[in-house]
């Protein structure tokens, strides 16, 4: 149990943007946190900087209110799960999943071999406790790496995408069994993660970040209810938000397929900006004709032509297309430029009951609660909708 | 037709008429028993060819062009070796005259390896080359480390400058090393030939030390940090394991290389106990009984410490110059 903090952890990178850019977060004893964001995010660079293979340019690593920065990483005792599993070739599983313990002095030889045994049980692998990484395939390896840092005993655990290989139908498992493991012993966690679904489901908090830096830290729940700015909204959900831009005019927002009428307080916060982006989940668009719809009081409504239908089981997604004027778009490929990230599309998507008889061509009639409707602001990517 | 099996057509014939050509003149102008070198060459040409038009239509993974080239290397590598162990086994007094040896005798070998000028030479062979080696060592592995690890600027630069010392032709530095030496009154003394042989060893060390520490698993070492290991658990439980067998090939490597130069210990030794092995088999010949025979017998014995290695550590040496296709 040791609690960690990151004080405007600072990394100069070789170009004009910092690789860890001001990364302030804190992270109280026995808690998990999970990073999420794009390949090349920089939350990789991160945890070697926690764990102290790399050095920061500037700012502070606090663990248990001790500033860290100059100790080196077997003084900083953390534990960590590499994305290349990085297993020695010339050791067998058991000794693998036993190395980290050997490095210090009198561990115990029983207790040891009773633990390794149990973290091989959970993560599969006592069938090959005896075979050498060359032999195991990738799956295999990535649980070996797993296990070496659960049989550890650290103050912090870092996990680098250490799902990443599991199969689909493994893989909830596998973080179950971590997580469940972590939890039990009350240890301070770490995850990074690309896919949001993982980070949503296994952490108590999660952050978002992207080119090095942290656009929101929450809990799950809050950052999929109130997203702190675009990226955030674009990034988190499957399919993803839906950012459309939308020209502001006296007490109304004008959107490509609808109008959305505007309160006194979003239209101040609004102000004289002449475009916004207004995001809407494709889970908070109902068909009109269907029971979700007509319950919906606070509406914004619009009728349009469906250009595409898949359908998933549970639900079907709808496509609907729009066009955007040339001036707008061109703004909004700019906005994509600076975050490297593809946030805009031609198209909304609609997630609408699997019963619905939808079919390419027809029209439909889509309501939205007005409540559950987010504005951002294009440049800063801020969320105007939440109250300041 | 496709055009694999055309191909594998156009390597059949070509090894066809190659064996028919050989047989012809094997027959026709060779003597025995040599004649049955040139017929066994050629019955296996011949097969070669006829087993690729058999296989030509077939779904096999073999490419007859390759076997034709693979056939024509053993022979080319093949035949100067059996010539020169039929010179070192032929009796004193007798000139070789087939390839195919007549009458072996081995008291060539036995005055190689009790002849004294060749058992000198042998030992400054061996005290250059080691002591080059080992500096060569402790100066390479640690530069070749920065060149990988290390961010610095240039450092690629620096590392073409070691492969282009790996091709300056060693003759153009003899001179000018003769006379440095003779200027230091240390022409002449075998340890005088290792800073030379240093022109050598320095660059080959560096260059396979690169290859092996580009390809060294660094996320490993990482890892191994992270765990917390010491600086003698890093060397003990990374470094040896993982780096230590590369570098006793690397060693290997470069010792054989300082061993083989003919050009310093010929042109930098004053009199005949400061030549290498090398130097001595083609310089000091005069002075050996029944010269050919001796000269070919230690060539021969020579060849066993570079076999020896290759046989031993067939892929790592694979792997450090750069040949792996793993």
């Amino acid at each position: 149990m040791t609690s960690l903090e990151l004080r405007n952890l600072t990394t100069d990178g070789p170009g004009d943007r910092p690789l860890l850019d001001d990364i302030s977060l804190t992270l109280p004893a026995g808690t998990t946190l999970a990073i999420t964001g794009p390949a090349g995010a920089g939350k990789s660079r991160l945890l070697r900087t926690i764990v102290g293979l790399e050095e920061q340019t500037s700012g502070d690593l606090v663990m248990d209110d001790i500033v860290i920065n100059g100790v080196d990483p077997r003084g900083r005792d953390v534990a960590m799960v590499f994305e290349d599993y990085a297993l020695h070739p010339h050791l067998d599983v058991f000794d693998n999943l036993a190395f980290s313990a050997t490095l210090r002095k009198g561990y115990d030889k029983v207790a040891l071999s009773d633990r390794i045994h149990e973290v091989a049980e959970l993560l599969a692998l006592t069938d090959v406790l005896d075979s050498r990484p060359a032999v195991l395939d990738a799956a295999q390896r990535q649980r070996v790496a797993l296990g070496r840092t659960l049989v550890r005993d650290a103050g912090v655990y870092l996990f680098d995408a250490a799902f990443s290989a599991q199969s689909e139908r493994v893989r909830t498992h596998v973080r179950s069994v971590t997580a469940q493991w972590q939890a039990e012993r009350e240890r301070t966690s770490i995850f990074t993660t690309s896919s949001v679904e993982e980070a949503l489901s296994t952490a108590d908090r999660v952050a978002v970040m992207h080119q090095g830096f942290v656009h929101q830290i929450g809990t799950p729940r809050e950052l999929y209810d109130r997203p702190a700015d675009m990226f955030v909204a674009g990034y988190l959900g499957s399919p993803p938000m839906n950012l459309v831009p939308a020209v502001p005019s006296d007490q109304q927002l004008v959107m490509p397929l609808a109008t959305m009428l505007l309160d006194e307080a979003l239209r101040e916060r609004i102000g004289d900006r002449s475009v916004v982006v207004v995001g809407i989940r494709p889970e908070h668009c109902h068909d009109a004709t269907t029971e979700g719809g007509t319950a919906v009081t606070d509406r914004v409504e619009f009728t349009t032509r469906i250009d595409d239908v898949e359908w998933r089981g549970s639900s079907q997604f709808a496509y609907l297309g729009y066009e955007i004027e040339p001036e707008i778009e061109a703004m909004m490929g700019e906005v994509e430029d600076l975050l490297e990230f593809d946030l805009f599309q031609s198209f909304l998507v609609a997630q609408l009951p699997a019963e619905s008889p939808l079919r390419p061509g027809m029209s439909i009639r889509v309501v939205v609660p007005r409540q559950k409707v987010h504005v951002f602001d294009p440049e800063t990517g801020e969320n105007l909708t939440l109250p300041r | 037709m496709t055009p694999p099996v055309r191909s594998r057509l156009w390597a059949s014939i070509i090894s066809f008429a190659l064996g028919f050509a050989v047989a012809n003149y094997g027959i026709l102008a060779i003597a025995r028993p040599d004649q049955w070198l040139w017929i066994g060459v050629a019955v296996v040409l011949m097969a070669t060819g006829a087993a690729g038009v058999m296989f030509a239509d077939t779904a096999r993974a073999v490419s007859f062009w390759a076997v034709l080239g693979l056939e024509l290397i053993v022979v080319f590598v093949a035949v100067p070796v059996l010539w020169t162990f039929t010179v070192a086994t032929t009796p004193a007094g007798q000139t070789a005259r087939t390839v195919w040896p007549q009458d072996v005798t081995w008291s060539a070998f036995d005055g190689a390896i009790h002849s004294d000028i060749l058992r000198d030479a042998a030992a400054t062979s061996f005290v250059v080359a080691a002591l080059a080696t080992l500096i060569a060592l402790l100066l390479g592995v640690p530069a070749a480390y920065a060149l990988v690890r290390l961010p610095v600027r240039g450092r690629w630069l620096v590392y073409g400058l070691f492969v282009a010392a790996l091709l300056v032709p060693v003759v153009a530095l003899v001179g000018p090393f003769a006379d440095q030496l003779i200027d230091l009154d240390a022409f002449g003394s075998r340890l005088s030939l290792v800073v030379p042989a240093l022109v050598i060893t320095l660059p080959l060390a560096t260059w396979l030390s690169v290859t092996l520490f580009r390809d060294a698993p660094w996320t490993l070492f990482d890892a191994v940090r992270a765990d917390g290991a010491t600086r003698t658990q890093q060397l003990r439980r990374f470094a040896l394991p993982q780096l230590a067998p590369g570098l006793v090939v690397v060693a290997l490597l470069t010792f054989v290389a300082a061993c083989n130069d003919f050009v310093i210990g010929a042109g930098l030794a004053a009199d005949r106990t400061g030549l290498t092995v090398p130097a001595t088999l083609l310089l000091a010949t005069g002075q050996v009984d029944d010269a050919s025979a001796a000269v070919a017998a230690a060539g021969l014995l020579w060849l066993l410490l570079p076999l020896a290695l290759l046989l031993v550590l067939p892929r790592r040496i694979n792997h450090l110059l750069g040949r792996s296709y793993r």
